[in-house]
């Protein structure tokens, strides 16, 4: 099964894969856009959080969609769009809070690792994100 | 359709409590880019003249630059723009971190703030929505607090920018600090938020940035992302940062030690980038930068604060301190109180010479000699709260030499009384003139010559291609802030300036070349010089010179013991350089012919009068 891993100690906090995601998926420029999300550990000042789909084995988002809008396609994990009725349970049900939201987008924001070719990971500076 | 920017000026005036927008005025792009250069302009066009710093005229700029916040290397910042409390001239200080890309995402270019708030306020900014919100609660407290609280109140993705005490305190070098380590340092943008009674400024966006070419953009700045990742210097950069230049600065004699007396430390191996490294604990970057230096260091005892040279040097060597833990700990200080640690470092070490020379006789409980680093922590905490010799300091050093009086104005390092920041320049003749020709006071951020002065040009000599040398990085350093990026890619890892231009159009649409952005610099160089001329009486080329210790002081120790720059060279140099910039040799001030070629007819017809009046006085 292909995912992406994360090392988030080699996270740096620069949001260069939010950015990059967000141009690929909706050729904007917005990082609250992306599938990944990167949080840092307040209060402390160091250390991050990397919020990314890991392509479950059990699928909890897909077993909550009301429309079943969720199926594994070639290994991913994939929303359906045109079936899909933005309730939004997926997000409530992910435990890895990895499924997002934005207002304009109107459906849940998940990481379908870009057909194959993620663009985040090799734009990762320290090597937080890989493919496995 | 408009790319790059947000289209959206808010004012806030705090006295009255309200809250406006309106669309950018469109004809500031082509001449001012962005970022500082918009907030130049606008300092020059709204504040009323003469206005006191710490009054409720004065107005405080946050400007986002047409960069800030795209996916670009280091593309992080956000300029502050207003007149100093401390110089009583143009400033600005920029911040990194992710509160810049989350002010451009939130819809805006510029926010300008005037007036004061009856009680304690923090501004709230979501997306479109600005509010005035009550932080009585927040009133005191050191920064550290306030973001957490400020985050646990409005969640994780909030971007959180405040003051400390020494900013409530109104002391003249306070800071603004986000994210526990990036801070707006220089200049006293904290005393002026401090006197407008804004404790915090909390801000959250998720707008898109629009691009004119986003194929374009991906592509250059891949290019240039991956340019500075292969550097042969990364692994290095990443590891140090710029307290590289630590051990650097004490081989070749630039390490500001005991307020400047010294260019040398004994203690510098206990200091340097390797001493950093090994208390070093995570690698942490600003937003959209692939070369993180944040630096987050923790001592034997568990402090934790970010350190680079500046820190370093001022709160070290300069203050005769040689352990990084301790260094640490006041660094950790000054970033809670919200103080700047380059003045702050200034202040103290200043502090610690006149007690050594027996200049503080008024303090008797006041024991202060250079490596104690109880006693700078205490001062320090004096300072911020303004009690006994603090009180005095806290005006900064100009302010406190000529009170404390006698010879101690003769070691006050400053330039239009801002504070030196972290480079003894007087066996540097070239950047001992950035030093004094920098359009905020003092700071080296707008000219860093040492390398090429050691290197090609000569440390001691005068010649054109010097003072070339330091217009063109003048220039160049502020097409970074015009821009809202940070300039590390490019003075650390060499990325060519070149790429700003082609990222700048993939961004705007604006086909500039990079002669245009920097002629963008050039206006906003005489723009900012004119502010000052306008708003001090006698402003000129008086104020240009270094201290008296690097123009007439030998160094007192090391390889180059017995050397200084001298007043003859620097004033040559000086000539050079404004006749370089198209200003007056003379009065120091950027004549009406530079002017009007600039496209600053209005500047013109406020330093010279309107010009058919000249013509006719002439006939």
């Amino acid at each position: 099964m292909t995912r992406i891993a994360v090392d988030e100690s080699k996270c740096v906090g620069c949001h260069i894969c939010e950015l990059i995601c967000s141009i690929y998926h909706f050729k904007v420029n917005n990082p609250k856009k992306a599938s990944i999300k990167v949080l840092s550990k307040y209060p402390s000042s160091i250390g991050y959080e990397i919020h990314v789909c890991r392509q479950c084995e059990e699928m909890f988002c897909a077993a909550v969609c009301p429309v079943n809008a969720i199926k594994r396609v070639n290994g991913v994990v994939i929303i359906d769009h045109e079936v899909c009725t933005s309730c939004y349970a997926c997000a409530q049900a992910c435990p890895y809070n990895a499924i997002f939201i934005h207002k304009e987008v109107g459906k849940p924001i998940k990481c379908d690792l870009c057909s194959g070719n993620p663009q985040c990971v090799p734009r990762c500076p320290l090597g937080a994100l890989k493919i496995a | 359709m408009l790319y790059g920017y947000m289209d959206k000026v808010a004012r806030i005036d705090l006295s009255k409590g309200r809250v406006t927008a309106e669309p950018l005025r469109k004809e500031l792009i082509k001449p001012f880019i962005g970022g500082r250069g918009f907030g130049a302009k606008a300092l020059w066009d709204e504040l009323p003249k003469k206005a006191e710093p710490l009054s409720p005229e004065n107005i405080v700029i946050l400007a986002a630059g047409p960069l800030t916040g795209v996916y670009a290397p280091a593309a992080c910042k956000l300029s502050l723009v207003s007149k100093s409390p401390i110089t009583y001239g143009y400033a600005d200080s920029s911040v990194g971190g992710n509160f810049a890309a989350a002010f451009k995402r939130a819809g805006y270019d510029m926010v300008i703030i005037k007036g004061v708030s009856s009680k304690p306020t923090y501004i709230y900014i979501d997306n479109d929505i600005i509010e005035l919100r009550d932080a009585e609660h927040l009133w005191g407290k050191p920064v550290s607090q306030v973001e957490e609280e400020l985050r646990k109140e409005l969640g994780r993705e909030f971007q959180i920018l405040s003051i400390g005490p020494a900013g409530e305190n109104l002391v003249k070098f306070a800071s603004l600090v986000t994210e526990l380590g990036r801070a707006s340092g220089r200049t006293g943008m904290g005393a002026l938020m401090g006197f407008k009674k804004v404790k915090a400024i909390a801000i959250y966006g998720d707008k898109d940035i629009p691009i004119y070419d986003i194929e374009e953009l991906v592509r250059i700045s891949d290019e240039a992302y991956s340019y500075i990742r292969n550097h042969d210097d990364f692994e290095w950069w990443i590891k140090q940062g710029t307290v590289r230049t630590i051990d650097w600065c004490q081989k070749l004699g630039f390490l500001p030690t005991r307020n400047m007396r010294e260019a040398y430390f004994e203690k510098a191996a206990d200091i340097d980038g390797a001493s950093m490294a090994a208390k070093k604990v995570a690698f942490k970057s600003c937003f959209a930068c692939n070369m993180p230096c944040c630096n987050p260091c923790m001592s034997s005892d568990g402090v934790l604060s970010e350190l680079d040279h500046e820190n370093v040097a001022m709160l070290g060597s300069n203050c005769g301190i040689g352990s990084m833990d301790e260094i640490i700990k006041l660094n950790k200080l000054c970033d809670d109180l919200g103080l700047d640690t380059i003045s702050t470092g200034n202040v103290v070490a200043f502090a610690m010479e006149c007690y050594e020379r027996g200049l503080l006789n008024n303090y008797p409980d006041v024991k202060l000699s250079f490596g104690d680093f109880n006693a700078a922590a205490e001062l320090i905490k004096d300072i911020a709260y303004r009690r006994g010799l603090g009180a005095l300091l806290a005006d900064g050093v100009a302010e406190a030499s000529k009170k404390i009086g006698g010879e101690a104005e003769a070691f006050a390092m400053h330039v239009k009384r801002l504070e030196i920041s972290a480079y003894e320049s007087r066996t540097a003749l070239g950047q001992a003139l950035a030093y004094g020709t920098c359009d905020v006071g003092a700071h080296h951020n707008r000219c860093w010559m040492i390398l090429e002065e050691v290197t090609e040009l000569g440390r001691f000599n005068v010649s054109l291609e010097k003072a070339k040398h330091v217009v063109f990085l003048q220039n160049a350093r502020a097409l970074f802030d015009l821009l809202g990026a940070c300039r590390f890619t490019w003075v650390e890892l060499k990325l060519p300036l070149s790429y700003y231009a082609k990222i700048f159009k993939a961004v705007t649409s604006i086909d500039y070349k990079l002669e245009d952005l920097l002629l963008a610099s050039e206006r906003v160089w005489s723009l900012t010089r004119a502010f000052w001329a306008r708003e001090i009486e006698g402003f000129g080329r008086s104020y240009d010179y270094v201290p008296k210790r690097w123009l007439e002081e030998p160094l007192p120790s090391g390889e180059l013991a017995g050397k200084h720059i001298t007043r003859e060279d620097y004033d040559k140099l000086l000539d050079m350089w404004y006749q370089l910039r198209g200003w007056d040799v003379k009065t120091g001030l950027p004549t009406r012919e530079r002017l009007e070629e600039l496209g600053l007819r209005e500047v013109a017809e406020e330093l010279y009068g309107r010009a058919e009046v000249t013509t006719k006085a002439k006939l």
